[in-house]
């Protein structure tokens, strides 16, 4: 069930209209049948790996608790790590692991294996097992205390505007709220307006937006033989919008159902595109996964604590580790790699970078610095994303290729751009809503503030005319219904 | 307390406001087309005032193009009217027909059994055309969920995810009523010809299908449908070219109708009784033109009012719709005798004579001295000879001809043909494109003489010119 689909738009207010109905204590039993019916609807089946995670780790935090020292608490933490890594590993890396030792077999001319199983990649595993583990990690340090009430922590696991596409939730977080939510009574008014706000607008980013720009971006990528550089840019920067538009939009929606029913969830992004550093863009993209793998892999790899060569080799196996947990494939190896390049070599040319800037008396104070350093990391973050969206090796050598070998600015002039699956009316359309999307980034980095936070400080008309605009966008721009094969939010697959 | 009313009514506000806008985007984005373009009988019957039909034809395209109800008004001032969706299929001819019984009456409905031959949809937008035409009620619910294609229900249902992508080809008729979906009687009127192969469809094959269950599920719907709202129930099929397993179907057909005593008449089988010639009464194999629907329709109609009467309502002020189809029929039919016409008097005569349509005329160069002279043509728009000599643009509306400018750079003149169009006449020089111009479209004199430019004000489009040298 997507947030996009017809079937969501009759399952969510059926669930926000029982929940505020039934008594407050039944609240969570009831958001956990419905958490529970929301995963099912994908594939009944695999209900078991989440029953089987949120058991294992349930009982993993009693048994802390009850652990007599540190070694019995150690080794209860490292059986839950195990047994949930071993499942996530199993379902996602399996096929990728066979493939790569057959091919390393092929190499030596030994009888190749057969993959024994075949099976869908559960959705949402990778986020609901991060989660789950975190809870783990958390009691054992004695950051949190155990949840004693199964069906509350269940909840936790399976919440779920965010249990297929994060954001991944920390345990102070939402199973403190879980429990309050036994407790309040409705949301304020204002808390409903912005939860609605942020759902239109998550909506509208992944309808209007992203599922329109991936036209294009598949277009290109599909017809490599005929892109020259215009083409190939104007790609990577649409699959950097594209991205951002999916996940981002998935994120806010969720961050807006959640809200609409009491609940605040971690804001996973914060204008990322306005970043003025590699490091800054990590602390504004998937703001939740940074956050997971900075507290429960980079600290304890040591982080920058053990002198400077052991902080680049953490941030090389850190963000190689997230390359692997976005996908079971090289490209995003080579992806997560590349950004611990960046920062190591951000890190490493610092000095120098300071030093060319006093002997050009650059004004590390204007505008014009602060727009550079987005520009270019933008492009840094951009060029990154070539292998992210790219199927194969062999598919990111031919987009360089025809990036770096073909010039073509005439494209530019003649119409021909409108080959890739974007007509012009199309074109029109995704242009206003970028400047749409611009002004709200734009917002949110200066102000600080998300849409809907801001919508409620407005004017009575100006929220109707926002809110009218971004559901007339919705309904009649929107990329869903029968003549269009709605793409699954990207991150689903993660 | 107050602050929770103040919420409220907000919340009521923007539920209302959003509800307005989203039912007049609706109307804007919603499929209008049964017949092709943004023809549609639905929306005939919708403008169709309560308790008016008295005779109701149900069918598809066979039906829209091979019966014309404006024939039977014209001729016994019967009030008939085409139910007819493109490759209607049997929910649809069930479901539309209960939608009409909403509001109309017929005493006799013929039903064309089409529908019996086909099972699935071919083309996807017979399916919007058969599925979203009708407005939303507990009718239209029941039609698209008894559709066998599951999974199109959901979007069917909701419309919204199939009909918001028409934001893409949004056009004035989207905006504004098309006016022969007002005032049409569901029926499609061409003189487009092409010659049938086969002597006008028939099939010798003699294999007998029995009537699927479906199928005779349909005819005992129909029938107990016309018992409970109280109409004449006719199965009709309309010739077209039909296939050896169509045929069959129709067989096992025939022997149903005859078991149960149900009333049917092939017409595929009096073709010659009507006189249909198969090299110049069709449209294409599927269906007749209006040479072959004339025939078919005199004979369907003698056929009907020699089991039923029906009383006569021409020059009763409500069937004004009846008239103006008539009148669109005629107008056509002399449009259509036009473009063969060479004889400029007698082309000038019947323009003259043509309903509904508004005349440019044009006169620049050096006309006056031609020895052929054009000046009797010119005159029969009751031009005066001076004026003729002098040159310039006219409108001729109504028998009545009106000067717009002459032929002196720098003069010149526009208006609103109607909602849609504009026109602008000017001189500018000798020929130039600027000096006839409708909506943005040129239509001015190629060479020295007179140029007829002829709009249809129905169709609101320019219809022919003509230019006499």
């Amino acid at each position: 069930m997507l947030f996009n689909s017809i079937d969501f738009l009759v399952f969510f207010p059926i669930v926000v209209l029982i929940y505020f109905i039934i008594p407050i204590k039944l609240r969570y039993i009831w958001l956990l049948i419905a958490s529970y019916y929301f995963y099912m609807s994908w594939n009944a089946k695999y209900v078991i790996l989440i029953l089987f995670s949120t058991i294992v780790t349930y009982l993993s935090g009693i048994l802390i608790e009850k652990a007599s020292g540190p070694g019995q608490k150690k080794l209860v933490a490292a059986a839950s790590l195990f047994a949930n890594l071993s499942v996530l590993g199993f379902f996602k890396y399996f096929d990728f692991f066979i493939h790569n030792l057959n091919k390393l077999l092929e190499a030596v001319h030994i009888r190749l294996i057969d993959n024994p199983f075949s099976f869908l990649l559960p959705v949402g595993i990778s986020f609901y097992t991060f989660q789950a583990i975190s809870y783990t990690m958390d009691v054992y340090r004695g950051k949190a205390a155990p949840e004693k009430n199964l069906l509350k922590y269940a909840l936790f696991v399976s919440f779920f505007p965010q249990l297929v596409a994060g954001p991944i939730e920390k345990t102070e977080n939402l199973l403190t709220q879980i429990n309050d939510s036994c407790r309040k009574r409705m949301p304020s008014f204002d808390q409903f307006l912005s939860g609605f706000t942020l759902m239109l607008w998550g909506l509208f980013m992944k309808m209007v937006i992203a599922d329109r720009i991936s036209l294009f971006v598949d277009g290109v990528f599909g017809r490599l033989y005929m892109a020259g550089t215009v083409e190939t840019v104007l790609a990577a920067a649409a699959f950097a919008i594209q991205i951002y538009g999916d996940f981002a939009g998935y994120s806010i929606t969720a961050l807006g159902a959640a809200r609409i029913m009491g609940f605040e969830l971690t804001d996973n992004f914060n204008a990322p595109y306005f970043s003025g550093s590699i490091g800054d863009f990590w602390h504004r993209w998937h703001i939740s996964l940074s956050t997971w793998f900075r507290d429960y892999l980079y600290i304890p790899l040591g982080g920058s604590r053990k002198g400077a060569f052991r902080k680049y080799c953490n941030l090389m196996i850190t963000f190689s580790v997230s390359g692997l947990w976005h996908g079971a494939a090289w490209t995003f190896v080579f992806w997560g790699m590349l950004h611990g390049l960046y920062r190591v070599a951000g890190d490493l040319l610092k000095p120098a970078r300071e030093k060319l800037n006093r002997a050009f008396h650059v004004r590390t104070d204007a505008f014009s610095y602060h727009f550079g350093k987005i520009l270019i990391t933008f492009t840094l973050v951009d060029f990154a994303w070539i292998f992210f969206r790219a199927e194969s090796m062999e598919q990111i050598l031919l987009f360089f290729n025809r990036m770096f070998t073909r010039f073509n600015p005439w494209v530019l002039f003649d119409e021909s751009l409108f080959r890739y699956g974007l007509d012009r009316t199309e074109a029109g359309i995704l242009m206003a809503s970028l400047l749409v999307l611009f002004a709200v980034d734009l917002l949110r980095y200066l102000k600080n503030v998300n849409l809907g936070d801001f919508l409620v400080k407005q004017n009575l008309w100006f929220q109707y005319a926002v809110l009218l605009a971004l559901t007339v966008s919705i309904l009649v721009f929107g990329k869903y219904g029968i003549d269009f094969d709605s793409s699954q939010f990207i991150y689903f697959q993660f | 307390m107050k602050n929770t009313i103040r919420k409220t009514a907000a919340v009521l506000g923007f539920l209302i406001i959003t509800a307005i806008c989203i039912n007049k985007l609706y109307n804007v984005l919603r499929w209008k087309d049964t017949t092709g373009g943004y023809l549609s009988a639905i929306d005939q019957l919708y403008y169709t005032d309560e308790g008016l039909m008295d005779l109701v034809f149900v069918g598809s395209s066979h039906c829209y193009f091979g019966i014309y109800p404006e024939l039977l008004w014209e001729e016994k001032g019967i009030a008939g009217f085409d139910l007819a969706v493109s490759a209607q299929d049997r929910d649809s001819a069930y479901y539309q027909l209960k939608e009409l019984l909403k509001t109309q009456h017929p005493r006799v409905v013929v039903v064309d059994i089409y529908a019996i031959c086909h099972e699935k949809h071919m083309v996807e937008s017979n399916i919007y055309r058969n599925y979203l035409s009708m407005r939303a009620s507990l009718n239209s619910i029941m039609h698209i969920i008894s559709y066998s294609e599951e999974e199109k229900q959901k979007e069917l249902l909701a419309r919204w995810p199939i009909v918001h992508t028409r934001y893409r080809e949004l056009k004035e008729y989207d905006f504004i009523p098309y006016e022969p979906s007002v005032i049409g009687r569901g029926s499609l009127i061409t003189w487009d010809q092409s010659a049938v192969e086969n002597e006008n469809g028939i099939n010798l094959c003699k294999t007998v299908q029995p009537l699927s269950e479906r199928n005779q599920k349909w005819i005992q719907d129909l029938i107990a449908l016309s018992e409970e709202e109280g109409f004449e129930l006719i199965f009709t099929l309309i010739p077209w070219k039909r296939e050896d397993e169509q045929q069959a179907v129709i067989n096992g057909f025939r022997e149903y109708s005859l078991e149960h005593n149900i009333s049917f008449v092939d017409l595929a089988e009096l073709t010659e009784e009507m006189n249909i010639c198969s090299a110049t009464d069709w449209a294409d194999p599927e269906h007749l033109n209006a040479r072959g629907a004339e025939k078919l329709t005199r004979y369907l109609g003698e056929y009907i009012t020699a089991e039923y009467d029906f009383p006569d309502r021409r020059g009763d002020g409500k069937y004004h719709q009846w008239d103006a189809a008539a009148e669109r029929y005629r107008q056509l039919e002399m449009l259509e005798q036009l473009k063969s016409i060479d004889d400029m008097e007698a082309y000038i005569s019947l323009l003259k004579d043509i309903p509904k349509i508004t005349c440019i005329l044009s006169l620049e160069g050096d006309y006056a001295d031609s020895p052929t002279g054009i000046y009797p043509y010119a005159a029969g728009f009751h031009m005066d000879y001076q004026d003729y000599l002098r040159g310039g643009k006219w409108l001729y509306r109504n028998g009545e001809l009106t000067k717009l400018c002459e032929n002196i750079a720098g003069s010149g003149f526009f208006c609103d043909l109607n909602e849609l169009d504009s026109l602008k006449v000017c001189y500018e020089e000798c020929f130039a494109e600027e000096n006839i111009q409708i909506d943005g479209i040129s239509y001015g004199n190629t060479w020295d003489g007179f140029r007829i430019v002829i709009y249809d004000d129905i169709e609101k489009r320019v219809i022919l010119t003509r230019e006499i040298h």
